[in-house]
């Protein structure tokens, strides 16, 4: 029975649509062209564009994102901030709530960018890691290298690989000259506090890494470093 | 001819001393740009704008009668200052109350071969030219493909010539044999022929729809990933130049990618840790870094357009993937310390993610951070949860 009726389902088919005359024509060929130029159109990629989204509403999210400015138009702005802006800074004075030690998060840095904050900060400031009891560096073994690999990533290119002021950038002549934390003129005897300041708003051509180091990080880079001061 | 040997001899004299000077000279200038570089160059530049403290070019002239105090601020600037000399205290007022480094190593003499050779410097050379001669790839230039148009014109139109030769000859040949001369008539009825044989018709049918079938499959399954998006920067920075050539570790300036989902991209305050002091690059010159530098000073941030981007309802966190996973950046990435111009490198599709959570073993480290060796993969943890990425 099934049989028959699909033998028959075929015959009238076929009846229908390729019989000879040329009536269901126009219908085979604007399939045809639209299954081809659909293969055209997703080919098409201008690689400086992003590629067709399915469902842009789905991957576009409809939050403001402090990463993600614009997606589908460029022109879009943010209407809650004058700047237009998702990125913001924060505002002056703010804390890190989680901050590491306690007092950071009540007083930001005690001293100012200026030759008097850099003289005090050197003569006042210690590092809360200091850990006299392990032998030959200033702090524990987790944190000298955990320092070690944010010297690694953050001064190498300049201070180079054994701190002797011949990074990567300075050696083919991009820096001028960087000191070395083995010369007694210049950095060997370096208190920690001056490290920190420096570090924290920058000094001559080295720029702040508040920016880029936690403080936590800093006093961890700082020990690393000063293992340098300590050799030879 | 006793008189000829003198004027030989004073000449010769003359001549030994002109050189003799002349090598002196070069030998300061040669001191003194070692000592610049070695000393100087980190706050001073020769020429141009104020670095941190002002250029050297002009301070030979300018202490040309007061050279004792210049050794005395170049040797003990600080002691200067601290006596309350009006000069010194003025100078520290002008540039930002910043304190210059004593060197009370310096000898007057060195002190003047470096200012000697400042000044020198400071000379506006004649610029052996970069502007004609920068590399530059020629697909970038629009002209290649005029030329290139071109030659295809060329090549068609001496095919066409050769076409109408050998229909020539052919009739040529045709018409000593005694046959019929073949006509474009002959040739019409021929082709319009062909393309009324059903065979050929059905031929043509067949290839056009698989063909373009496939094509609309294979480029359906693309939409949504933007694999090979290479948008225009607002600044052409190069990542090869500055993770390539410098190998300046890519977390320097995506600083969050150890502490947070976002890799960050980098504030001008991260630019300008270098570019206070670098302000002409091999490549555009002083004109990218200008945009960087303007954007500093006007306090406004840099709007990069972002590349890699998953859609709002996957989750990724980079955080999780380079600290926990122990993951390369160039993984995900590819090699970016390569590109000029960055580009997405892998397609970031839900097929990608899973395929790596269930091939990658994952990496357990001991108490020493050594790594054991496992064959457990993320999907053994759970990696494969629905949950674990859309929520």
């Amino acid at each position: 029975m099934n049989m028959v009726h699909l033998k028959s389902v075929k015959k009238k088919f076929k009846l229908m649509y390729i019989s000879n005359s040329y009536k269901f024509l126009p219908f085979w060929v604007i399939l045809g062209l639209s299954v081809v130029w659909g293969g055209c159109y997703f080919g098409y990629n201008d690689k400086t564009k992003r590629n067709k989204e399915f469902s842009p509403n789905m991957y576009n999210s409809i939050p403001l994102e402090p990463f993600v400015q614009t997606v589908e138009d460029t022109t879009a702005r943010n209407p809650i901030f004058p700047d237009g802006l998702n990125a913001q800074p924060a505002p002056h004075g703010t804390v890190p709530r989680d901050s590491w030690y306690v007092s950071e998060a009540y007083t930001p840095y005690p001293f100012s960018n200026t030759n008097e904050g850099y003289d005090s900060a050197g003569q006042f400031l210690t590092s809360p890691l200091a850990d006299t009891s392990v032998q030959g560096i200033n702090c524990s073994q987790e944190t000298f290298n955990r320092g070690k690999r944010i010297f690694e990533v953050y001064c190498i290119m300049c201070h180079g690989a054994n701190g002797d002021g011949k990074g990567n950038l300075v050696t083919s002549g991009v820096f001028g000259n960087v000191p070395s934390y083995k010369d007694p003129n210049t950095l060997k005897f370096l208190p920690v506090g001056k490290m920190f300041h420096t570090l924290t708003y920058g000094k001559g051509i080295m720029g702040s890494y508040a920016s880029q180091l936690t403080p936590r990080e800093r006093w961890e880079v700082i020990c690393y470093i000063q293992h340098f001061q300590q050799e030879d | 001819m006793k008189l000829n040997i003198t004027l030989r001899h004073i000449f010769s004299l003359i001549f030994l001393l002109l050189t003799a000077t002349l090598h002196l000279q070069a030998q300061d200038l040669a001191e003194g740009e070692t000592l610049f570089k070695n000393n100087c160059s980190s706050c001073h530049r020769t020429s141009g704008a104020v670095l941190i403290g002002p250029p050297l070019g002009g301070a030979k002239a300018k202490y040309e009668n007061d050279k004792e105090w210049l050794h005395q601020w170049v040797r003990n600037s600080p002691g200067l200052i601290n006596s309350g000399d009006a000069k010194a205290v003025a100078l520290f007022e002008q540039y930002n109350r910043v304190l210059m480094t004593p060197f009370p190593a310096l000898t007057d003499e060195q002190i003047d071969n470096i200012l000697a050779w400042a000044e020198e410097d400071a000379k506006p050379k004649v610029d052996v030219a970069v502007n004609g001669t920068t590399p530059s790839d020629p697909f970038a230039d629009p002209k290649i493909y005029y030329t290139l148009l071109a030659l295809v014109g060329i090549l068609v139109m001496i095919s066409l010539i050769l076409v109408v030769i050998t229909a020539t000859l052919v009739s040529a040949v045709k018409a000593k044999d005694g046959g019929e001369p073949l006509t474009l008539a002959a040739v019409r009825t021929r082709t319009v022929s062909l393309l009324k044989n059903k065979f050929v018709i059905t031929a043509i049918i067949v290839v056009a729809l698989t063909g373009g079938t496939t094509k609309s499959i294979i480029e359906a399954r693309k939409i949504g990933l933007h694999q090979g998006y290479m948008p225009e920067q607002p600044i052409k920075f190069s990542h090869k130049l500055h993770a390539g050539t410098h190998k300046i570790d890519c977390e320097y300036c995506h600083s969050g990618v150890r502490k947070s989902k976002n890799a960050w991209i980098p504030s001008v305050n991260v630019c300008m840790n270098c570019h206070k002091y670098i302000q002409n690059g091999p490549q555009y010159g002083t004109e990218e870094i200008a945009k960087v530098l303007a954007a500093w000073n006007e306090q406004k941030p840099i709007e990069w357009v972002r590349i890699h981007n998953l859609p709002d309802h996957a989750y990724f966190n980079h955080a999780q993937h380079v600290v926990v996973g122990g993951l390369k950046c160039q993984t995900c990435h590819g090699p970016v310390e390569e590109m000029e111009v960055v580009y997405q490198f892998s397609d970031l599709g839900m097929g990608w993610c899973i395929d790596c959570h269930r091939k990658e073993p994952v990496k357990l480290k001991d108490i020493d951070g050594n790594i054991i060796p496992t064959t457990s993969t993320v999907e053994d943890m759970g990696g494969l949860d629905c949950m674990r990425c859309h929520y």
